[in-house]
């Protein structure tokens, strides 16, 4: 009885692992989890799952959904030369643009 | 001293030497600001990278913009890529992912705020891996298996997750597009992002949090 209240307590802690990513935690939550974390390795692990997930898997998903439609129909010539004279512009090494750091 | 550029971007002057190497060879040979290496990773993957930035943001000319900005960050940037961290395609989806997405926030000016949350909520050293399990992150999870345990989402899960990661919509935000409580969204946001991580877990890494292999351990609604 007591284990299963404890599985049962855990899920809530598993449910705001994937939910502290968003906006939708309410403050009482945010403490929860935030003090829970700081002694449970598993739901570290989780937390990291969930943004591994969304920082790099959602990309996955999103292209191979993507792939379905418009980008097999793009033609990369016209990205391919401007990449170039972008990268003989700046010269290799020399000035970034935009988001490079 | 600045390295000479080798080559120029151009599909047909890679050499085959070039076109049958590694994804992880080409990035090494990007230190050396070799275009050809980049050519053909470019040859790979610029469709990829269109097709994830189009479906984030829509808009042909606002993709190619992507484009065109992770391979000049793959090519400034090689020494960015760790190979003990993961395979190089993951690496350079995330690249195209986070750009897509900080575009997007940008051009909606939406999605500070979840950062905001993150940093509120004093978690930046989970996330960013400065824990113990900072070196098992690309043991863990397959992430190509994603692709098709996307598939097998609910509806209402998988419409959620397009809308938070693909439109940059908040959970409340959410709700109010479907009018659905949020409860709801967060219960479909969950079980979605959950169901996405059982199935791309390493299988040999599985462990429940009470010891026990969850092995046998099916996605099941709740
Ligand atoms: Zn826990």
């Amino acid at each position: 009885m007591e284990r299963v209240r404890k599985q049962n307590d855990h899920k809530r802690f598993e449910r705001l692992c994937a939910l502290a990513l968003t906006d939708s935690l309410s403050i009482k939550e945010r403490r929860d989890i935030e003090l829970h974390l700081q002694g449970c390795e598993t739901c570290q692990a989780r937390i990291q799952d969930y943004s591994q997930i969304g920082e790099a898997g959602m990309g996955l998903v999103a292209g191979s959904l993507a792939l379905t439609e418009a980008a097999k129909h793009w033609d990369d010539q016209k990205a391919r030369e401007k990449l170039e004279s972008s990268i003989l512009d700046n010269g290799p090494g020399g000035a970034s643009k935009g988001k490079l750091d | 001293m600045q390295a000479e550029l080798q080559g120029s971007l151009c599909a047909v002057q890679q050499t085959p030497r070039v076109c049958e190497q590694s994804d992880e060879t080409l990035m090494e040979l990007l230190r050396t600001q070799d275009s050809q290496a980049l050519d053909a990773l470019f040859s790979r993957y610029a469709r990829l990278v269109y097709g994830i930035a189009f479906s984030i943001l829509h808009d042909s000319g606002e993709a190619e913009e992507v484009v065109q900005e992770s391979f000049f960050y793959v090519f400034r940037k090689p020494f960015a890529f760790e190979p003990s961290k993961g395979r190089a395609r993951v690496w350079i989806v995330q690249v195209a992912y986070s750009r897509a997405r900080d575009r997007k926030a940008h051009l909606t000016r939406r999605g500070f705020y979840v950062r905001a949350d993150i940093e509120s909520l004093g978690l930046e050293d989970t996330l960013a891996g400065k824990n113990d399990v900072e070196n098992e992150i690309g043991a863990r999870l397959d992430l190509r298996k994603l692709q098709g345990a996307f598939d097998d989402l609910s509806s209402a899960q998988q419409e959620t997750l397009k809308l938070y990661y693909f439109e940059g919509m908040g959970l409340r935000e959410i709700s109010q597009r479907l009018s659905e409580p949020l409860g709801n969204v967060r219960h479909h946001f969950y079980r979605g992002l959950e169901r996405l991580r059982k199935n791309a877990l390493v299988e040999r890494l599985q462990s429940h949090s009470n010891g026990k292999s969850t092995k046998a351990e099916r996605p099941q609604e709740i």
